[in-house]
């Protein structure tokens, strides 16, 4: 097999990860949206979230200086956070499931998934679920991944490179 | 014009060796609570546990009845092989050996791990999709080849060789 052949299908390789990675965040949204008695992205839902995972009968997560910070920013506000929780997921799975902005949205998603492996560690949840989402996002993102069956294909056939590096 | 620019790639592999070490940590870290002799933690749910809960809440009738009647009554016997090839495909995954050979049979492990577990209370199947993805990658990548043993192993195969692929 030659280099260009591997080189080729890699990209293809980590395009499906984009895209499932897409379709875990929508999934997952929408499960949210829908959760009873309150959707997550409410701010009855974002405080009951907290409340399970640092409960030791809940999820039991043990980073303290984690829930403090969040204690002191998000829960101040968590209508307004919710909110734009709930836009910046359903932005951030579309954008990747249709490779759109890839870059931008891949770097989102590392934060995101990266502050879920705090918000979680030392619970009871396998913590490795938020080891692999946080490494595929960042594979996503440094890997061009939505320049193969992707819509920044045809952005950067069109444009050529992004006046930003971290655009597509 | 070089190959990449011919072929509008910017792949970094990188990123995908850095991955194949850390799945391969995770195949290592999770042989914690399934140690021989007795596959089992001092606390906490061991492999039999595990084995339970898959013919408990089966997703797929006849895989629960075969880890009924085959698996269990074969504990010993399964425990290790369970035991060697997680031990295996992790060693490989972290020193990047024979790479695609591991990413086979992990991607055929995170495949059985999901199936057993799928309607198990607590698990979340996506967690067992991303591994089988992740070992397709490494299969398609070849990635031992960076930061890997399969980087020098490669040089020193003959290109007619089998054993080529595996590299």
């Amino acid at each position: 097999m030659t280099q260009s052949v591997e080189l080729a299908r890699t990209r293809q390789a980590v395009a499906i990860l984009r895209i499932v990675l897409g379709i875990i965040i929508l999934v997952t949204w929408w499960d949210n949206l829908n959760q009873q008695p309150n959707s997550l992205y409410s701010a009855e839902g974002l405080q009951g979230l907290f409340n399970w995972l640092f409960d030791p009968n809940g999820n039991g997560s043990t980073l303290s200086w984690y829930k403090a910070l969040m204690d002191a920013t998000i829960l101040r506000v968590p209508g307004l956070f919710a909110t734009f929780q709930m836009v910046t997921e359903l932005l951030m799975g579309i954008g990747l499931l249709a490779g759109g902005l890839t870059r931008f949205f891949g770097l989102a998603a590392i934060f995101f998934f990266f502050n879920l492996y705090l918000a979680y560690f030392g619970g009871h949840e396998w913590i490795w679920t938020y080891v692999l989402l946080t490494t595929s996002a960042l594979v996503v993102t440094l890997a061009y991944a939505g320049r193969a069956w992707g819509v920044d294909q045809f952005i950067f056939q069109s444009r050529g490179k992004p006046p930003i590096n971290i655009l597509w | 014009m070089n190959l990449k620019q011919a072929l509008n790639i910017q792949t970094s592999l990188w990123p995908i060796a850095l991955c194949r070490m850390a799945i391969g940590v995770l195949w290592l870290f999770s042989l914690r609570w399934k140690l021989p002799p007795d596959f089992a933690p001092q606390s906490g749910r061991g492999l039999m546990d595990w084995l339970l809960l898959e013919v408990q809440y089966p997703a797929f009738e006849v895989y629960a009845r075969f880890v009924e009647s085959v698996v269990i009554p074969n504990f010993i016997l399964f425990a290790w092989l369970i035991f060697l090839a997680e031990l295996l495909v992790g060693l490989s995954l972290l020193s990047g050996t024979l790479t695609r050979l591991s990413g086979v049979l992990g991607l055929l492990m995170s495949i059985n791990l999901g199936i057993g577990l799928l309607e198990a209370p607590g698990e979340w199947p996506w967690s067992y999709a991303m591994m089988a993805m992740w070992h397709g990658v490494f299969i398609v990548s070849a990635a031992g080849r960076v930061w890997g043993v399969d980087g020098w192993l490669r040089r020193r195969i003959k290109t007619s060789s089998g054993l080529r692929w595996f590299v």
